[in-house]
């Protein structure tokens, strides 16, 4: 009888299976498949896959605490909450700042405006989330999805205390796969054949050494003096960009480029699915946060393109701007940047927008930082 | 019913009004500002279009020749 009993015990956690546990299992599955299958950011779906199933296992309520729970929240408190400074995507910003070459838009820094236009989907979403009924706090953290730069919407939803993390952190990454998928109909929509058509000549002059190593230094400065809510991100990624340009400390720049970062993408994908609970993330607030990230990636595509078309009323034939490269002003670097070359080669084949169009996508990267800085002084007040 | 989904409506219009338009203004007009110091500095650090001359950097800048 004993043994019976024993042997039942095995079976005691199924009376605490929920159907909602079960549908984020297959949500789990759903982002595993795609990180595998179609290689979308497999580096950080696949983590949150298998975290999103490992948080939703049946657990009796009394050691909800403890277990794999317990170990995964221990995580995200260690560094994601705002209480650890948001430690893993501030870290993670050390190894994106040594990927970039920051040398396409220090050749032809006016590009560096598009950057800045194609900020608008951020706060064009603000707007939409508050008709929505968001509070000014989830309204900005899921407006922040449109800087298409996962770190900086994870501190922003973290500084914000926002409801929503696990939701807001799908959609930023899920959008950054598809943005070959998102940007090209919206891109096709804002222009003329015409308008793609435009050749561009390579204005980039050689970039010395010493302006690759300065421009960390004054961009933390800048923004600093101007925007103090984001220099943790921009001087961690500017950290990690001079680790790169400084030509003598190869070692550290390959350790931030691969180590570092591998490292801190397996912590902050798995610590991110801690917030992918059942409870938290089957609610239409969550399908209404996915739509607004979305509108976010649109709204930013169509800043930046309609930026260059106005720029192109004033300028004169001969120097006019293809207003395609526009789109690349959101940061998801290279992807944007890939997609508006692909693009112009599609138009004419002898269209070689790729310099220009990764000058812009490389300012988006900053742009979309002082973004989030500007964001999180405005809401915090 | 309907009522109350237009009074619920107007409310969140007024956050929009209230809150988020003026954020969307002086956010993006923010943006603009700090990247363009980016730009008129790292222009003006006299490595990059003008060779230590800032004057004609700034010319660079605004796509005249010298």
């Amino acid at each position: 009888m004993e043994i019976l009993q024993q042997f039942f015990k095995l079976f005691e956690n199924f009376q605490y299976l929920h159907l909602n546990q079960l549908a984020m299992w297959v949500i789990g599955g759903l982002l595993i498949f795609l990180a595998i299958k179609k290689e979308m950011e497999p580096t950080l779906l696949l983590p949150m896959g298998l975290g999103a199933i490992l948080v939703n296992l049946p657990i009796n309520p009394e050691e909800a605490d403890e277990g794999i729970n317990g170990v995964l929240n221990h995580l995200f408190n260690m560094g994601m909450t705002h209480e650890s400074f948001e430690l893993f995507p501030l870290l993670l910003f050390i190894g994106i700042g040594a990927m970039i070459d920051f040398g396409p838009v220090l050749s032809n820094p006016k590009l560096m405006i598009f950057g800045a236009a194609a900020q608008f989907g951020i706060f064009f979403t603000l707007c939409l989330a508050l008709l929505c009924g968001f509070d000014l706090n989830d309204a900005a953290s899921a407006a922040i999805i449109g800087a298409a730069d996962s770190p900086t919407s994870i501190v922003v939803a973290q500084t914000l205390k926002s409801k929503y993390m696990g939701a807001i952190m799908v959609a930023a990454y899920s959008y950054m796969a598809l943005v070959p998928v998102v940007q090209p109909p919206i891109i096709k929509l804002c222009t003329t054949k015409k308008e793609r058509m435009i050749r561009m000549q390579h204005v980039g002059k050689p970039v010395s050494k010493l302006t690759k190593i300065l421009f960390p230094i004054v961009v933390t400065i800048i923004v600093g003096l101007f925007a103090p809510g984001s220099v943790a991100l921009v001087g961690f990624l500017m950290f990690g960009n001079l680790l790169r340009e400084c030509g003598v400390l190869d070692s550290l720049s390959e350790t931030a480029q691969n180590v570092l970062a591998n490292l801190i993408t397996i912590l902050l994908g798995i610590s991110v699915a801690s917030q992918m609970t059942a409870d938290k993330f089957l609610t239409w607030e969550t399908i209404l946060i996915l739509a607004l990230g979305l509108a976010a990636f649109v709204f930013d595509t169509v800043g930046g393109v309609m930026l260059a078309k106005l720029m192109n009323i004033f300028l004169p034939q001969g120097k006019k701007i293809n207003p395609m490269i526009g789109a690349a002003g959101i940061s998801a670097f290279p992807m944007s940047g890939r997609v508006v070359h692909k693009m112009g080669l599609a138009e004419d084949p002898q269209n070689f927008l790729l310099m220009h169009s990764i000058g812009v996508n490389v300012s988006g990267q900053v742009a979309s930082v002082i973004a989030g800085g500007i964001i999180l002084a405005m809401v915090q007040g | 019913m309907n009522q109350m989904i237009l009074a619920s409506i107007m409310t969140n219009l007024q956050k929009v009004l209230s809150d988020g338009l003026p954020i969307m203004v002086a956010g993006m007009m923010g943006i603009f500002v700090v990247i363009g110091i980016i730009i008129l500095t790292i222009s003006l650090l006299g490595k990059i279009n003008c060779d230590g001359n800032f004057t004609r950097g700034l010319k660079a800048l605004f796509g005249k020749k010298d």
